[in-house]
């Protein structure tokens, strides 16, 4: 039942004003047959726009989109089989909950008898056997959000698209809804794209996750693969926090480079597909939570001042001004009892050459 | 995408055409016959027929004469609804007190046209009550005064309404802020309040003078010969002297400012922002008083005016119940009788088109509004523009459009009852448009495209999705189109027929004949006619709107 998808160095332009906007810029993207796949990107960076494409809302400058191997390019939303929540729910207010989740059931004229199956069969999925008669006045947004989805799942769409459905509920609904449209996608085995501008999200939920920016994509990954391997610069500081540090190529290896930083030398992963040379600027990724603290020492690669401290409970938060008048920053797992240094302290912080990752300095960050 | 939609969406394309069919029928054909009319002699471009008018004195002083009738009702008008609407949002008055005014003001928009000037006829006119009570023997009330008063009762709840949603709108922060910064109450008013609701004025001012500029009936029983104006000119023309032509020309006339105030209206006012409301917005329970010279001032004003607005409408009352009016002062059911009698297929011919012309108006106010505000189309933008034409433009110039236009072969209409039924139509869906338009932009898009993804084609999202949810607006332009289409006259005066007898023809008929008595037994029959109309469909508008008052979905 599952399906793929496929989309081929797919555009959209709009014409804004006078000008015209590339709002989606030649994505392409193979979906597997039941697989997640999640957009993230800023607000503006064409991820809905790419989802509303597959939907068939909007059509594309360019490029095609196929399902199961079919161009489904010019083939008008309800003719596409395919499932969309929205980020508001879009609910009928004029139905009642069993309406809404037959409404689709109706277009495709289904017997009274299956109709009143499978939308009992669709709430309860959501957990929500017993609302049927309900308005969606009357629901929260946790409840609502689920009538939308058993709305989209009792046709069984051979693809399920979402767009920011859960940036509506509160921190831990969020957290809640996640896991069961996770957990209700897998059981179901249907081939998903998920939008959202929230990397938590996208880490937890997707089997893989394609990174927009400007309406191009900068990486598509495993959420391993772009938290440890991030192929630009834009996708460290977008994913999670990371210190991007200027250096130079000393020496090229196999799989690892030695780079330069404010005079020592260090030995850090190059990122897959990079091409280095010696001489080269790069830039040097390495996450807060990767860097150890200690008293100053030799030959620690940044030595420095504590600008501001913050406790957080679980971990301490440093910012450190550093020789060359960069800051870096710093956490550091909290115990009771762990060593802490405060403002003004000199400090040296070292990170293990397997965590660090140097990409090619494209953005001229060393000039 | 540009042409995508069409592509898209089969049932569109024929929509469309339908649509614009009609338009080209029954508004800018018309229109352009009535262009040709005054600018066609003997087959050649010529100014000749509008030099005629030019060049006759009592004309020119016509066209003179309906720029000040708009210009000075519309400062009093205005005037006046500023004053109420200041009552009602701004002094701490109790809620039924509040709820008297609003209702009061609903009488004269509701009513057929000639109700204020025959209250008026028997109480300032010869034998005029009023006149005897206050001992002004020769009192001459016909000409400007009259007009005026009666156009300003009549047209200032256009202002209240306009004035009150700008007024109310305005936080009450932004006054409670002048306040706390040490100005005088007064001074609030005048560099805060006022300053903001100038847009409303403004507003408020070109409604007011579109409307008297358009007044056919007003002036048809009280301005009289010494103070004519263009609608009645026009009026007498084609009636009096079969002059087709002269009477083009004269509504040519009376078209150029009625177009000019549209557009001023429409680009200029329409695109000023009214109020911005600057953060949260507190309550305005505790309103501070505007001192007492001035809250005197506005509620002795509104007191004055809601009771001689009472006062007229019980004049009409009592002068149906009556033999003669002023001379034999006894009670009566001649008149109704009259009016159930001789009086019953105006009856039941205005309701009958009336009946006609609301579904069907409705019905285009919803295509109409629903394809200007959701189908990013070519000419959608046009489409909407000239489907408000006939309603900008005053009812004589349309009724005299459509008298040139649909006289002859090929569209003979004349004296069909397709004709009253089409001026009703596409001049009054107008409002039923604007409240389309206006609930459609409430109603988010993914509604829409909700029922879409779900496999619905496009005419099922409509009559299943859409449809019901604009439901009260379209209810709510009914309405409108039902009441206008009861009362209107400045058109149809062109277009009855022997067949077809409407009510304020009839009591236009009783007027000229002196028939005070019968005219407003005829009066009071279409006021409860069209106030039963307006109660049912207030009712079936309110049922509507609780129904799908849920917030699912919206954003």
């Amino acid at each position: 039942m599952a399906v793929t998808l496929e989309l081929a160095q797919v555009s959209k332009i709009f014409q804004k004003d006078r000008d015209l906007v590339r709002a989606v810029d030649a994505v392409s993207l193979s979906v597997l047959a039941g697989e997640m796949v999640t957009f993230l990107g800023p607000s503006g960076c064409g991820k809905t726009t790419t989802l509303r494409m597959v939907a068939g809302f909007e059509i594309p400058s360019a490029g095609t989109i196929s399902i199961a191997g079919e161009d489904v390019t010019n083939v008008p939303v309800n003719r596409r089989d395919i499932g969309f929540v929205f980020q508001n729910y879009a609910l009928f207010p004029h139905m009642s909950v069993f309406e809404n989740v037959a409404y689709g059931l109706r277009v495709k004229g289904l017997s009274e008898a299956d109709i009143r199956m499978k939308v009992g069969d669709g709430l309860e999925l959501v957990g929500l056997g017993k609302a049927e008669g309900r308005f969606p006045n009357q629901l929260s947004g946790g409840e609502q959000q689920r009538v939308a989805l058993a709305r989209v799942l009792v046709l069984e769409p051979r693809v399920l698209l979402m767009d920011e459905p859960l940036s509506n509920l509160d921190a831990k609904l969020r957290i809640h809804m996640r896991t069961e449209i996770r957990r209700i996608q897998k059981h179901l085995g249907v081939t998903c794209l998920y939008v959202t501008h929230d990397q938590g999200e996208a880490l937890t939920m997707s089997d893989r996750i394609m990174v927009m920016n400007r309406g191009r994509v900068e990486q598509v990954g495993t959420p391993f693969e772009i938290y440890s391997d991030p192929a630009t610069l834009f996708v460290a500081d977008f994913i999670g926090q990371a210190n991007v540090v200027p250096a130079r190529v000393e020496a090229v290896n196999e799989g690892t480079l030695a780079l330069s930083i404010g005079g020592r030398v260090v030995d850090v992963r190059a990122v897959k597909g990079g091409s280095f040379t010696r001489g080269d600027g790069a830039a040097l990724v390495v996450r807060p939570e990767n860097l150890t603290l200690q008293d100053e020492g030799e030959d620690a690669p940044f030595t420095g001042t504590v600008r501001t401290r913050t406790f957080l409970g679980g971990r301490m938060e440093y910012e450190i001004a550093i020789a060359s008048g960069r800051t870096i920053l710093v956490f550091d797992p909290y115990r009771p009892g762990k060593r802490t240094w405060s403002e003004g302290e000199t400090v040296s912080a070292a990170f293990d050459a397997s965590v660090a990752v140097a990409l090619p300095d494209r953005e001229g960050m060393s000039s | 995408m540009s042409a995508s939609p069409l592509k898209r969406d089969p049932a569109l394309l024929p929509v469309l055409a339908t649509i614009w069919l009609s338009l080209a029928l029954f508004v800018l054909y018309p229109l352009f016959r009535l262009f040709l009319a005054t600018f066609l002699v003997n087959g050649q471009w010529s100014f000749a027929n509008l030099a005629t008018v030019l060049n006759n004195w009592f004309d020119r002083q016509a066209f003179v004469n309906s720029l000040w009738l708009a210009t000075t009702v519309s400062v009093a008008g205005t005037f006046l609804g500023y004053v109420y609407a200041f009552a009602v949002t701004r002094l701490p008055l109790p809620s039924w007190l509040k709820w008297t005014l609003g209702a009061v003001t609903t009488l004269p928009l509701i009513s057929p046209p000639f109700t204020s000037s025959i209250a008026l006829t028997l109480s300032l006119g010869p034998n005029g009550i009023l006149l005897k009570l206050l001992g002004l023997g020769n009192f001459n009330f016909y000409g400007f005064w009259g007009t005026w008063l009666s156009e300003t009762l009549t047209y200032f709840p256009v202002s209240f309404l306009t004035l009150a949603a700008v007024l109310s709108a305005i936080g009450p922060n932004l006054e409670d802020a002048g306040l706390s910064l040490g100005a005088s109450p007064g001074r609030v008013f005048r560099t805060v309040t006022l300053p903001l609701s100038i847009p409303g004025v403004a507003n408020s001012l070109l409604l007011l003078f579109a409307s008297s500029l358009a007044d056919f009936a007003t002036p048809l029983v009280l301005a009289g010969h010494s103070f004519p104006v263009l609608p009645t000119q026009a009026y007498l023309q084609i009636t009096g002297l079969y002059d087709l032509r002269g009477g083009a020309a004269l509504s040519f006339l009376l078209l150029i400012p009625a177009v000019a105030v549209f557009f001023l209206q429409r680009f200029w006012v329409g695109r000023k922002n009214y109020v911005t409301i600057s953060g949260k917005t507190g309550s305005r329970s505790s309103f501070k008083s505007g001192g007492r010279f001035a809250e005197a001032f506005v509620l002795g004003t509104c007191f004055l005016v809601t009771a001689f607005i009472l006062y007229l409408y019980s004049i009409i009352l009592l002068g149906a119940v009556v033999k003669v009016w002023g001379v034999d002062n006894s009670l009566t059911a001649d008149n109704f009788r009259y009016v159930f009698t001789h009086g019953r297929k105006a009856i039941t011919d205005t309701l009958l088109i009336a009946a006609v012309a609301t579904p069907l108006g409705g019905l285009l106010a919803v295509v109409v509004g629903f394809v200007a505000q959701r189908k990013k189309v070519f000419g959608t933008r046009a489409m909407e523009f000239i489907s408000m034409l006939n309603y900008a433009l005053p009812g004589t110039v349309v009724g005299i459009a459509y008298v040139i236009a649909f006289n002859e072969r090929p569209i003979l209409l004349t004296g069909t009852m397709t004709i009253l039924v089409a001026a009703y139509m596409f001049r009054y869906h107008a409002a039923g448009i604007r409240a389309v338009i206006a609930s459609l932009h409430q109603i988010d898009p993914s509604i829409e495209e909700a029922s879409a993804s779900l496999g619905a084609g496009s005419a099922r999202t409509f009559f299943r999705v859409t449809v019901p949810l604009i439901v009260p607006a379209v209810l709510m332009g009914m309405r409108y189109l039902f009441i206008h289409s009861m009362t209107a006259i400045s058109a149809t005066i062109f277009l009855v027929s022997v067949r077809w007898s409407l009510l304020t023809t009839r009591i236009l008929e009783c007027m000229t004949e002196l028939q005070f008595a019968q005219a407003c037994a005829f009066s009071v029959v279409l006021i409860l006619l069209v106030f039963g109309a307006t109660a049912l469909m207030t009712g079936l508008t309110r049922m509507a709107t609780n129904r799908i008052s849920g917030e699912g979905g919206r954003n």
